[in-house]
């Protein structure tokens, strides 16, 4: 897939290459994604959407070494983590990726400031005095100043996703995952999470992959790829929920009736990589704009 | 709600096998029991013996204080299991609550659990039992050619099914208790939700517990000064020793946790200890439970040593005679031996509650277990951290079971021998080091399996939804 059009422009914080992921038995065979390439611009949000059952989840775990693809190589900047070790993968996702979920984020025994801390926890290193900096910086960002000994429990769900925030943030990692960040909030605190997500890009350069099925919240990304049925189908540039909408709507139509005339993945994808030649330029531009956007 | 508890019943049967564990013991010993008096009483009658009545009666008499014991031990270990094994079930209760089920019907469908853990322990420690009754004949005779028989009675069947049905189901609805109070709201809401007790609730108990404690030790204080001038000191301070050991067990949480609190804070360092730490604080309740199933095991055991030392150290000083004092310590000895193996039974259903614990602990954290993982917790990390939370629980419930133990023996001795002189508690040192070091110890085994499965939990369960 030609998505080279954005690396020329800036360095790659994840490099995918002909993942595949085969569920079940070989008899019956679930093929969860089928050929996915993938190059995610360092600095840039990246929106993967689909429906339930495209792929996006498990294209995600893929990504975050959360689970081993059946073929295919991924890499975080030069680091190449297919067939790492539990216990080195451990540590790089301690070191260099951030997490944010749906809901049930934070440890529920541990109070906010801990919780944001907790990748320094696990480490069981004090954070560098710049370290601290940073921490301190990225908390009143946040708002959160006021809400450190807080558990959990008595945090609202969007004061909770804007702590997840915070310790996805607080290592400075290669990348931040972020699974329908915004899928268990109310539309004014899920705004919220997402306009955080995309300042952290604007303000701090911080890359950022979302997963989503909802154009809302993909309207904060610089990019948006389409999977369906395992395959990349698009890959656009960002514009507005209204915008996405329509391009995917358009798209998974096209998707449907390509189905129902029988011609099957081979030719969809055949067809998607050409149009995301296109795509790809649309990208870079758009990412070639951002700099103007942010200011 | 019969048709979802039988379902549940089926799908989750792991989660009670400690459970159907402790039952089997406790069947077991019963059945072991009521054999080995039957086949002496009936032994004595052969040998001439005119009235063998009292001896029976004198004997089932203190195993009936050591079968009850057993029964309450378990009684407090399953009840522990069937609380946290619905406290993991609260989402699922409160929907039933919001289609329409009563807080009664939640309670009636745990009887179906309670039932079934205490036929399945049933049967297989009655079977257990009779087995190992006849082993031991057949070995006796086929060493001392003593001649036994086993002797067959259908209380050998009878008292062990009722004891463990009733205990089981009445268990069983006590651990629903917490959880049919759920709100049916609760159900609506996508959050995980706390697995608390309702701070009104362990109010109540704490503060029932606390006046249970105090009463109880009332009473042991007035067994010792009546055990003074008479040897039925021991009456009064029995019911004292059970009011204030259901009292401590009932407001278990509310003075575990300051103690839990203090050590676990002194946990620094580690990333790994430090979580341990937190985990035992979030949930002093679960905590508190652990803590107690170790506590009643070291206790026991500690009792009955502390007891028979002061009792030894007594009778030197009263004979003077050195082969009488050499065959009266004989039988004190032996007499040890024995109530060490009455004791045992309960040691064990306390061992398999800690074990039961720490793994239904893992279980239901399995989603923050995820979270952790996927954020940098190493696989070694999460068995280190479930490691020092069974260390932690296991040291503080065996110096607090060890301190309650000295209470008692020193409370039982002398309000039964406290006419012969009053005497301070005797307890050697070794015997601390040896509780101490064997708690520490199984706490190290049994945390083996809960550990590797919490450092199983996949990264990815975090990213699923609830």
């Amino acid at each position: 897939m030609s998505t080279s059009a954005p690396q020329s422009l800036q360095t790659r914080a994840v490099v995918a290459r002909g993942i595949t992921k085969v569920f079940g038995s070989p008899e019956s065979p679930v093929h969860a994604l089928r050929g996915v390439d993938l190059d995610v611009a360092a600095g840039s949000v990246t929106a993967i959407m689909g429906p339930s059952g495209s792929g996006k989840s498990t294209l995600l775990q893929v990504l975050a070494g959360l689970d081993t693809p059946t073929s295919g190589q991924v890499w975080l900047a030069e680091q190449e983590i297919t067939g790492m070790r539990d216990e080195p993968l451990t540590l790089l996702r301690r070191q260099r990726m951030g997490f944010v979920f749906q809901a049930f984020n934070l440890l529920p025994a541990l109070t906010a400031e801990e919780n944001i801390r907790l990748p320094f926890l696990l480490a069981g290193s004090r954070p560098s005095t710049d370290d601290e900096a940073w921490i301190g910086a990225v908390v009143t960002r946040l708002g959160l100043r006021d809400r450190l000994n807080h558990r959990p429990h008595q945090l609202s769900g969007g004061q909770q996703q804007r702590v997840a925030i915070a310790r996805a943030l607080v290592t400075r990692p290669d990348v931040i995952f972020a699974d329908e960040p915004s899928g268990a909030l109310d539309s004014a605190s899920g705004d919220e999470v997402l306009g955080l997500l995309r300042s952290a890009s604007t303000e701090y350069g911080q890359t950022v992959v979302l997963i989503t099925h909802d154009p809302r919240a993909a309207s904060v990304a610089d990019r948006v790829i389409l999977m369906s049925d395992g395959a990349v189908i698009d890959d656009f540039a960002g514009g507005t929920a209204e915008q996405i909408s329509a391009q995917v709507s358009g798209r998974m139509h096209g998707q449907a009736t390509a189905h129902i005339a029988g011609i099957g993945g081979v030719q969809t994808s055949g067809f998607a990589g050409g149009q995301s030649a296109g795509s790809a330029a649309a990208a870079a531009q758009n990412t070639a704009h951002l700099p103007a956007v942010s200011e | 709600m019969r048709l979802w508890a039988l379902r549940e019943l089926r799908e989750t049967a792991g989660r009670y096998a400690a459970g159907v564990a402790v039952v089997a013991v406790v069947a077991a010993f019963a059945v072991l029991l009521l054999e080995t008096i039957e086949v002496f009483v009936r032994a004595l009658s052969t040998t001439g013996m005119q009235d063998a009545a009292p001896v029976r009666a004198a004997l089932t008499s203190v195993g009936l204080v050591f079968l009850g014991i057993a029964v309450l031990t378990a009684a407090i270990v399953i009840s522990g299991t069937f609380a946290t094994v619905y406290a993991g079930r609260r989402r699922d209760i409160a929907l039933l609550r919001l289609v329409g089920a009563t807080s009664r019907q939640v309670r009636r469908a745990s009887r179906i659990d309670g039932l079934a853990v205490g036929a399945a322990g049933a049967i297989a420690g009655i079977a257990a039992g009779i087995l190992v009754s006849l082993a031991a004949i057949g070995i006796l005779n086929a060493s001392f050619g003593a001649g036994l028989e086993f002797a067959w009675t259908p209380q050998l069947v009878i008292v062990p099914a009722v004891v463990c049905l009733a205990v089981s189901t009445l268990a069983a609805s006590n651990g629903a208790k917490i959880v049919a109070r759920v709100s049916p709201a609760e159900g609506a809401r996508s959050d995980a939700g706390s697995t608390q007790l309702p701070a009104s609730a362990a109010r109540g108990r704490g503060i029932v517990g606390i006046v249970l404690a105090v009463v109880g030790i009332g009473f042991l204080a007035l067994g010792v000064i009546v055990g003074l001038v008479s040897p039925f000191g021991l009456l009064i301070a029995f019911p004292g020793g059970v009011l204030s050991i259901v009292g401590i067990i009932l407001g278990a949480p509310a003075f575990t946790a300051p103690i839990v609190g203090g050590v676990t804070r002194m946990l620094r360092g580690r990333g790994a200890d430090l979580l341990a730490g937190a985990n035992l604080r979030a949930n002093p309740v679960r905590t508190a439970r652990t803590v107690v199933s170790v506590l009643i095991g070291v206790t026991l055991v500690t009792m009955f040593t502390v007891a028979g030392e002061m009792y030894l150290a007594q009778t030197r000083a009263y004979f003077g005679d050195a082969v009488e004092l050499e065959q009266v310590s004989q039988f004190i000895t032996v007499m040890l031996i024995v109530v060490y193996v009455l004791t045992a039974f309960s040691v064990l259903v306390a061992a398999i509650g800690l074990g039961s614990n720490l793994s239904l602990s893992v279980l239901q954290r399995r989603r923050e277990i995820a979270v952790l993982r996927s954020v940098g917790l190493t696989a070694r990390q999460a068995r280190r951290m479930v490691l020092v939370e069974s260390v932690v629980v296991a040291g503080i419930g065996a110096v607090l079971g060890l301190l309650l133990g000295v209470l008692y023996g020193f409370v039982g001795a002398n309000s039964t021998f406290g006419v012969q002189g009053f005497s301070g508690p005797v307890l050697s040192p070794w015997f601390v080091v040896a509780v101490l070091g064997g708690a520490v110890g199984f706490s190290m085994l049994a945390s083996i399996l809960p550990g590797r499965r919490a450092s199983r939990v996949h990264p990815a369960e975090a990213l699923r939804d609830s």
